[in-house]
C-alpha cells in the first residue's frame, strides 16, 4: 500500500516539475511577446523585419541586418564545425590509438566548460588581427566553441552503433573507411543530428564572444569579411539603455520574439532531419 | 567555518535592519549621520562612487551605502521610480528624461585614441567628424600611412557616446559601417592591437594606446580641468527631490575637498 | 586433397591472456567442419582468425600462420579486405543493416565497385535464391527493411549477403544460437546445399547440430584443440578422454 503511494507521489512530483518547467518557459515567451507587440503594431511587421536601418536616436527600427547576420554566423559555424567535428569524432572513435583518445577526449570535454568570454577574448587577440572584425572572425570563434559539443556527442553516437554492423560490413569485404561511411555514419545519424541541434542552439544564442569579434556595425553584411551585428548582440548591448515602455524597449523585445521564432524554425528543421534519420 | 561566517553575516544583517527600523532611517542625529543610501547607474561612476562611499562610511559608521551599476539610463529610471536614492549618470539629462535634481560629482575627459605605431599625433575636430562619417577613410589623407581606417565607436545609449556625439559630431551622424563595441576596455584592446584603428575612451583608460591632440590640445588632466580640451563631460548624481539628511550629507562630502581629493586619486577630473 | 584452409601453430592473445595455444588444423574443401567446445574455449577466436576479423579488436596479438590455398593470409603483402572477400562470415546475432533486403544483399558487391543496376539485381536474386529466402521476400524485397524480417529470415539474409560477394569459404559463428528450432532446421538444410559450392566452418555449442551437419569436427578446450577428425569418429569413438567427457555431457 505504502509502496503504491510512494510510486504515485513520485509520479505526481515529476509531472509537477515538468509542468513548472514548461510553465516558466511559457511565461517567458508570453512576456517577451507582450512587450514586443507594440513595436510590431507601431512600426509594422514588414517594416520591422525587412527594415535595414536601426537608429535609436532616429527612431528607426529595422532588424534585417541582424537577422541576416545571425543566420550567416550560425550556418557558417555549422558548415565548418559539422564536417570538422564529425571527422574528429570518427578519428577518436575508430582510428585513434587508445592512448591518444584518452588524452584528447577529456581535453575536448574540458573545452565545453570554458566561459564564452574567454573564447571572445582569444578571438579578439588571435583571430581578429588576422582578418578584422568580421562575420568570418565570428564564425571561426563560434566553430571552435561548438566543436567540442559536436565531437563528443558524435563520438558517443558512433560508439553506440552496434559492433555487429561494423563487423558485418568488414566481413563482406568493405574497407574500414567504407564500413564507417556506409554503415556506421548512417546508423549514428540521429545522434549526429542531436549534436548539430545543440551546436546550433549554442551558435545562435551565443552573445558575449560574438559581441567581441563581429564588429557590431549596423549594416547588411555583403561578404564574410564585412562586420555585422547579431540579434543577440543588439539585445545585449542596448537593453540596458532602453527605458521600459519606450518604442526602443518594445523593439528590442520584438527582436527577442524574432530570435525565438528563428530558433524554433531552425530547430524544427534539424528535428525533422533527425526523425528522418531514425525512420 | 563558512557556515559560521554566513550566520554572522545574517546576524549583522538582522541587527542592522532592526537598528534601521528603530532609528526610522536617515534622521540627522547630534552625534553624526545615520541611515542607508542606495545608488545605481553609470558604470563609469561606479568605481569612484564606491571609494567615496567607503571614505564617507568610515567617517559615519552608522551610514550604510550600497552602490550598483546598470548604466546611466538605469540609474535615472530607478531614481525616478524611487527604487534608489541617488542615480549615477555619465551623461547630461535630456528632455526625454524625467525632471531630476542634478549634482555634478566630477568630470571625465574622453580621449580619442590610436595605435602606438600610428604616426598621426593630432587631428582637428573636423577631421574626426569626417572620419566618423566615413568621408575620410584612409590614414594617408590625414598625414598617416596609406591604410584604411578602422573606425570604432561606442553603442547608442552609452554616456561616452552621448558626449562624443554632442561635443564632436554635433549634428552629423556616425556612419553605420563603423565598428561598435560596448566597453572602454574592449575598445582600448582593439586599438592597441590594430595599427589602423581609431576609437574613443574615458581618460582613465588611456594606456597602451596613443591619445591624439584635438585642435592641438592634448587630453591631459590639466587641459581637461581648464576645459581647453573640448571632450570633457560632467559625471552626475541625480536625485528625485531636493536632497536632505544623510543623502545631502553624502553629496556635500563628495563635492567637498575631501571628496574631490578621492576623485583626483581615482584618475578623474575634479570639478 | 590439399586443404582449403590450414593453420599452423596458431596462438592468440587478448592483452596478456592467451586464448589459443598452438592450434594446427587443416580444413577440407567442400566440407562442413564443426568446431565444438565449452564457452570460452577459443573456438570463436579461432574462427575469427581465419578471416582476420580479430584485427578489429585492439590490444590483441597473433602468432603462427593461416594458409588459404597454401598462402599465408597474414603475410605482409596480403590485403585483409581481399581475404575477407574470399572468406565470408555469418555471425551469431543476425546483423542485417537497417536497409532494404535488396540494399543488404548488394552491400558487398557495391563496396567492390559494382554499380550496374541490372547486374546488382541479378546478383541479389541469385544470392537470395541460394540462401533459400527468395520465395519469402520476392514481392517486396526492394522496399522491405532487412531488420523487419524474422530472426531466421534475417540470418538467411546475412548468408545471402555473404554469398553475393562470391566467397570461397563461409565462416559461421554459432549461426543458430539465436534462432528457434524450425529456423535452425532451415539453416542446417541450407548449409548442406551450400557445401557443394563453398567450404563451411561452423562454430557451435550445440553438439547435436555438429553431429547432424558436419563432416569434420574439432573439439576445443581452454584454447587448445584437443581432437580433430571425421565427425562420426569424434562422436562415436573419440580418442581423447576429454572429448568423450564433453560429448557425453559430463561437463560443458
Amino acid at each position: 500500500m505504502s509502496r503504491y503511494l510512494v510510486d504515485k507521489a513520485g509520479r505526481r512530483l515529476v509531472f509537477l516539475a515538468a509542468l513548472v518547467a514548461i510553465l516558466i518557459l511559457l511565461l517567458i515567451a508570453l512576456f517577451t511577446f507582450k512587450e514586443g507587440l507594440p513595436a510590431f503594431l507601431k512600426i509594422g511587421f514588414v517594416k520591422f523585419i525587412f527594415g535595414t536601418k536601426w537608429s535609436v536616436a532616429g527612431g528607426e527600427f529595422g532588424i534585417l541586418p541582424f537577422i541576416l547576420a545571425s543566420i550567416y554566423v550560425t550556418l557558417g559555424a555549422l558548415l565548418l564545425s559539422v564536417p570538422l567535428g564529425v571527422s574528429c569524432a570518427i578519428f577518436l572513435a575508430e582510428v585513434a590509438p587508445h592512448r591518444a583518445r584518452e588524452i584528447v577526449r577529456p581535453t575536448v570535454e574540458l573545452l565545453v566548460g570554458i566561459p564564452s568570454v574567454v573564447y571572445g577574448l582569444v578571438g579578439m587577440l588571435v583571430v581578429v588581427p588576422r582578418m578584422g572584425d568580421s562575420l568570418l572572425a565570428a564564425i571561426i570563434v563560434l566553430t571552435v566553441m561548438v566543436l567540442p559539443t559536436i565531437i563528443s556527442i558524435s563520438e558517443d553516437s558512433l560508439r553506440a552503433v552496434p559492433h555487429g554492423y561494423k563487423e558485418g560490413a568488414l566481413a563482406l569485404g568493405a574497407t574500414h573507411w567504407q564500413a564507417i561511411w556506409h554503415v556506421m555514419l548512417p546508423q549514428a545519424r540521429s545522434g549526429i543530428a542531436t549534436a548539430v541541434i545543440l551546436g546550433m542552439g549554442r551558435a545562435i544564442g551565443e552573445t558575449m564572444a560574438m559581441i567581441m569579434v563581429i564588429g557590431n556595425s549596423i549594416i547588411i553584411p555583403t561578404s564574410p569579411l564585412s562586420p555585422a551585428r547579431t540579434l543577440t548582440g543588439t539585445l545585449a548591448m542596448e537593453l540596458g539603455y532602453a527605458s521600459p515602455g519606450s518604442l526602443h524597449w518594445s523593439a528590442l523585445f520584438a527582436t527577442g520574439v524574432v530570435l525565438f521564432i528563428l530558433i524554433l524554425a531552425l530547430n524544427s528543421i534539424a528535428f525533422i532531419q533527425r526523425r528522418e534519420g531514425e525512420g | 567555518m563558512a557556515k559560521i561566517v554566513k550566520l554572522l553575516r545574517l546576524a549583522i544583517g538582522v541587527v542592522l535592519c532592526l537598528g534601521l527600523i528603530l532609528s526610522s532611517g536617515g534622521l540627522v542625529q547630534a552625534q553624526g549621520l545615520e541611515g542607508t543610501i542606495k545608488l545605481s547607474g553609470s558604470t563609469s561612476l561606479q568605481p569612484v562612487t564606491m571609494k567615496l562611499a567607503e571614505a564617507f562610511g568610515s567617517e559615519h559608521p552608522r551610514v550604510n551605502i550600497s552602490v550598483s551599476g546598470g548604466g546611466s539610463s538605469v540609474g535615472i529610471r530607478e531614481v525616478d521610480e524611487g527604487m534608489v536614492d541617488i542615480g549615477m549618470s555619465s551623461r547630461e539629462l535630456t528632455s526625454d528624461d524625467p525632471p531630476l535634481f542634478i549634482h555634478p560629482i566630477c568630470r571625465d575627459g574622453i580621449a580619442i585614441i590610436v595605435n602606438l605605431r600610428n604616426p598621426v599625433g593630432g587631428l582637428t575636430r573636423e577631421q574626426v567628424v569626417r572620419i566618423y562619417t566615413g568621408e575620410i577613410t584612409d590614414w594617408g589623407e590625414i598625414g598617416g600611412e596609406w591604410e584604411k581606417i578602422t573606425v570604432i565607436s561606442r553603442e547608442e545609449g552609452s554616456g561616452t557616446r552621448a558626449c562624443f556625439d554632442e561635443k564632436v559630431m554635433k549634428e552629423r551622424k556616425i556612419f553605420p559601417q563603423s565598428l561598435v563595441y560596448n566597453s572602454n576596455g574592449i575598445i582600448r584592446t582593439k586599438v592597441a592591437k590594430d595599427p589602423k584603428a581609431i576609437g574613443y575612451v574615458s581618460l582613465g583608460y588611456v594606456s597602451g594606446v596613443k591619445p591624439v591632440a584635438i585642435e592641438g590640445v592634448e587630453p591631459t588632466m590639466d587641459n581637461c580641468k581648464s576645459e581647453d580640451y573640448p571632450l570633457v563631460r560632467r559625471l552626475l548624481f541625480v536625485t528625485h527631490d531636493e536632497p536632505g539628511g544623510v543623502i545631502k550629507g553624502f553629496i556635500d562630502f563628495c563635492q567637498g575637498d575631501a571628496g574631490q581629493k578621492i576623485v583626483a586619486e581615482a584618475g578623474y577630473v575634479t570639478l | 586433397m590439399e586443404p582449403k584452409i590450414e593453420t599452423k601453430s596458431l596462438s592468440f592473445y587478448y592483452g596478456v591472456k592467451q586464448a589459443l595455444r598452438n592450434v594446427t588444423l587443416a580444413i577440407k574443401e567442400h566440407q562442413i567442419t564443426a568446431l565444438i567446445g565449452p564457452s570460452g574455449c577459443g573456438k570463436s577466436t579461432f574462427l575469427r582468425c581465419l578471416n582476420r576479423m580479430n584485427e578489429t579488436i585492439p590490444k590483441t596479438r597473433m602468432e603462427g600462420e593461416v594458409l588459404l590455398d597454401g598462402k599465408n593470409i597474414y603475410s605482409p603483402g596480403e590485403d585483409m579486405v581481399e581475404v575477407r572477400k574470399r572468406v565470408g562470415m555469418v555471425f551469431q546475432q543476425p546483423n542485417p543493416f537497417p536497409k532494404s533486403i535488396f540494399g543488404n544483399v548488394i552491400f558487398g558487391p557495391t563496396m567492390l565497385g559494382i554499380n550496374h543496376k541490372a547486374r546488382l539485381e541479378g546478383i541479389a536474386e541469385r544470392s537470395l535464391r541460394a540462401a533459400a529466402l527468395w520465395d519469402e521476400v520476392k514481392d517486396d524485397w526492394k522496399k522491405k527493411s532487412g531488420v523487419s524480417l524474422s530472426g531466421g529470415q534475417q540470418q538467411r539474409l546475412c548468408i545471402a549477403r555473404v554469398l553475393a560477394v562470391n566467397p570461397e569459404v563461409i565462416l559461421m559463428d554459432e549461426p543458430c544460437s539465436a534462432l528457434d528450432p524450425l529456423a535452425t532446421l532451415k539453416i542446417e538444410e541450407l548449409m548442406q546445399q551450400l557445401k557443394m559450392q563453398y567450404t563451411i566452418v561452423v562454430v557451435t555449442h550445440n553438439m547435436q547440430q555438429a553431429a547432424r551437419v558436419s563432416d569434420w569436427t574439432g573439439f576445443f578446450l581452454m584454447g587448445e584443440m584437443v581432437e580433430y577428425g571425421p565427425t562420426k569418429v569424434i562422436f562415436t569413438n573419440p580418442q581423447d578422454r576429454r572429448t568423450e567427457d564433453y560429448i557425453t555431457g559430463r561437463f560443458g
